[in-house]
């Protein structure tokens, strides 16, 4: 990052395509996109206080007799809105706010209609904030990932709807000339949302209907299905939009293999499409079924490397220069942990293994990882990415981001170590029947407060977090020069981009 | 690739596919299923559930409890449910062609409560493990759900569904504690959880 500005677009592709207006771009989209990541930051508060508070639940429920009377601060009701805030308000709130960056920038339109995002910003935070309360006040739905009552949904589809409409607006204008990788991912990933969000809320959450709800058993798969479609095509690509748009520009050079991204892409729908029944081995299911699901999460194996290989090939000659840089850090380490969860997932996907994890703490740890390792720490990234951008001025207190980063891994790691651990002890007794419940519990109990030390870590860093992004936005606005910008930053050099 | 129009049409193509195999055709499919008659007896299994239940099944809902508490029993080459006495034979689609809704669940902090009415039949054993589950299991992580119950002065007789409570956790003389609406529909419900009769694609094992 120390190379003078390269004012040559790197993306072989394309040459010719120039950008001169990307600071009109981005003065047009600040907007909404500095609303969805407040808001984002906002979410990630309150759902790190939810999450701390159900886990030292699951350790001491004795001795927090006093919440036994309050049905809105249960574990039941808590552990689902920790889960709505984290992925909802946190990690789909940053990343459709990156998203409608990445995509004005790539596309090289602001297309005139900002209020379309505006007004999705408003109403899925609205959405956001009346599904939490429901969860609360009225108790889940029971279905996971999907607590909340109807309505909130509907709210959230508009939302959803308003951001679409831009988006084709904004497609639709583009500058003509190659997609990018990170274009494929954010148009996949809205579309596969749209489908899979509309389509479990019809036929699981509208209130008695002719269509819904679905019955009996299929309600198990058509969940499975959406939650699959979450995961794995909703908050993936929009992390793997950002890290192929971070990682290269970073760098300074083009991505490594074109081909090889376009082989990650589409075997990674296909895997990610079909890998929902895994979580059912020995389900009521169609055996069909359930080995689609393990199938498809273990050639999920093939896009997973691709994408590794392609990061890999693309920084391995550029380690030393970036090292320093704490958006690199972030997104790298994000997209490494994406690996690491593939194998995982593929593991636990077998059927010798799957017995004996299924149903433990080691899939809540898989999760964490998925969600908190990968996710999260791309979007930390792209945040600490814009956010100086956006608002013209440089991270002043890179100490601050930097204990932000430690805490985040320290907490992490010990999260996902404690929760593997426990889980596969907790397995093994599950799977002895000579082992009583009563004693798996006793095993657990070290575990569970483990796990809410390790919570409490992360909260510090996520209060780390929040407390960066408002010393960005409390300083006096600077004049962006390149003695001003820190080794923090990635954005030294606005031309370059990748696309 | 050049165009939006490819990226869409392989989108939809692949996740259009995965929508018909696993929300299409399990909506169609196990929405025809038929409760089955026993040629010998004549007895049909499974049974609707009463309406206890299902209003019922949404304070189960309410309350997070599928968040550690699994309803499917897998077969015996497939794990130590059975084993566990949590069911004499692995759960199929049959089984839950009535429920509203179905609770599958994934994690197994708790026992499985597909068979869990024909474990306890007491519904004193239910109320005393939601008002105070550490009573029955000390080492328990599950949370007490005194919502679910209220304290009332005693006119007369005690009521026939008081809590038997002994101790420092005993209401004052003249008092008693009750379940509130909830608290019965709750009981009624997990009482309802009987997946014990023979089904031809699930066999009991011969006795």
């Amino acid at each position: 990052m120390n190379q003078p500005a390269n004012l040559e677009p790197i993306q072989p592709d394309n040459p010719a395509r120039e950008h001169q207006d990307i600071e009109a771009v981005e003065r047009v989209v600040r907007v909404p996109v500095l609303i969805f990541l407040v808001s984002a930051v906002f979410w990630l508060l309150v759902s790190s206080c939810f999450g701390l508070l159900a886990s030292t639940e699951c350790h001491r429920p004795g001795s927090l007799a006093v919440f036994s009377n309050l049905p809105w601060l249960t574990f039941g009701r808590v552990f689902p809105a920790f889960q709505i805030a984290f992925v909802y308000g946190w990690l789909s709130s940053a990343g459709i706010g990156v998203a409608i960056w990445l995509l004005s920038r790539l596309c090289n339109t602001a297309h005139p209609t900002v209020y379309f995002p505006v007004l999705s910003a408003v109403t899925w935070n609205t959405g956001v904030g009346v599904g939490i309360l429901s969860i609360l006040i009225a108790g889940s739905n029971g279905r996971e990932l999907l607590d909340f009552p109807f309505h909130t949904a509907f709210i959230l589809l508009l939302a959803f709807l308003f951001f679409g409409i831009w988006a084709v607006l904004v497609i639709w204008n583009r500058e003509p000339g190659a997609v990018y990788i990170s274009e494929w991912y954010i148009f996949a990933g809205f579309l596969c949302f749209a489908w899979s969000f509309s389509t479990a809320n019809i036929l699981l959450n509208l209130p008695q209907s002719s269509i819904g709800p679905a019955a009996g058993i299929s309600q198990g798969a058509i969940l499975a299905w959406f939650e699959k479609g979450l995961f794995g095509l909703w908050l993936a690509p929009l992390a793997l939009a950002v890290a192929f748009y971070i990682i290269p520009k970073a760098v300074e050079k083009p991505i490594y293999s074109y081909k090889l991204a376009l082989l990650g892409f589409w075997a990674w729908i296909a895997c990610a499409a079909f890998g929902g029944m895994a979580v059912f081995i020995g389900g009521p299911f169609p055996a069909w079924m359930v080995t689609a699901g393990i199938v498809a999460n273990v050639l999920a194996l093939v896009p997973v490397l691709a994408v590794a290989a392609n990061f890999h090939m693309t920084t391995r000659s550029a380690a030393g220069s970036v090292e320093s840089s704490l958006v690199f850090r972030f997104v790298t380490l994000g997209a490494m942990i994406f690996t690491f969860y593939g194998f995982e997932a593929a593991a636990n996907s077998l059927r010798t293994i799957g017995q004996f994890t299924q149903f433990t703490l080691v899939v809540l740890g898989q999760n964490h990882l998925f969600l908190y390792g990968f996710c999260s720490l791309i979007l930390f990234g792209a945040i600490y990415h814009l956010l100086p951008l956006l608002l013209n001025r440089p991270i002043i207190f890179a100490g601050i981001a930097n204990f932000h980063f430690w805490m985040s891994i320290v907490g992490l790691t010990m999260l996902w170590f404690v929760l593997t651990i426990g889980g596969v002890i907790q397995g093994f007794g599950l799977e002895d029947a000579k082992v009583s419940m009563d004693s798996i519990s006793d095993l657990l109990t070290p575990f569970l407060m483990l796990q809410s030390i390790a919570a409490l870590i992360i909260f510090v860093a996520n209060v780390t977090f929040a407390v960066a992004v408002a010393l960005i936005f409390l300083l006096p606005g600077r004049v962006r020069s390149p003695s001003q910008v820190p080794e923090t930053s990635v954005e030294r050099t606005p031309e370059v981009t990748v696309a | 690739m050049n165009n939006f129009a490819k990226l869409f049409f392989g989108v939809f193509a692949l996740f259009g596919t995965s929508w018909l195999g696993f929300v299409a055709y399990p909506y169609i499919t196990f929405a025809g299923l038929q409760p089955n008659k026993d040629p010998n007896t004549g007895a049909v299994a499974p049974q609707g559930n009463p309406g206890t239940a299902d209003q019922g099944a949404r304070v189960f809902a309410a309350n997070g409890c599928v968040y550690c508490h699994t309803q499917f029993v897998r077969d015996k080459n497939e794990g130590a449910d059975i084993e566990r006495g949590w069911g004499e034979r692995r759960t199929v689609a049959r089984d839950y062609m009535f429920d509203r809704q179905v609770f599958l669940g994934n994690a197994r902090l708790g026992a499985d409560l597909t068979n869990v009415g024909v474990r306890q039949t007491d519904p004193q054993w239910y109320y005393r493990l939601l008002y105070d589950p550490q009573s029955l299991h000390p080492a328990s992580v599950m949370p007490s759900f005194r919502y679910l119950f209220r304290q009332q002065r005693i006119f007369g007789q005690r009521s026939a569904d008081a809590l038997k409570l002994e101790g420092p956790g005993a209401p004052p003389d003249g008092y008693e504690i009750v379940p509130t609406e909830d608290g019965k529909a709750i009981v009624a419900y997990l009482l309802s959880l009987k997946r014990n009769y023979a089904l031809p694609e699930a066999p009991k094992p011969a006795e």
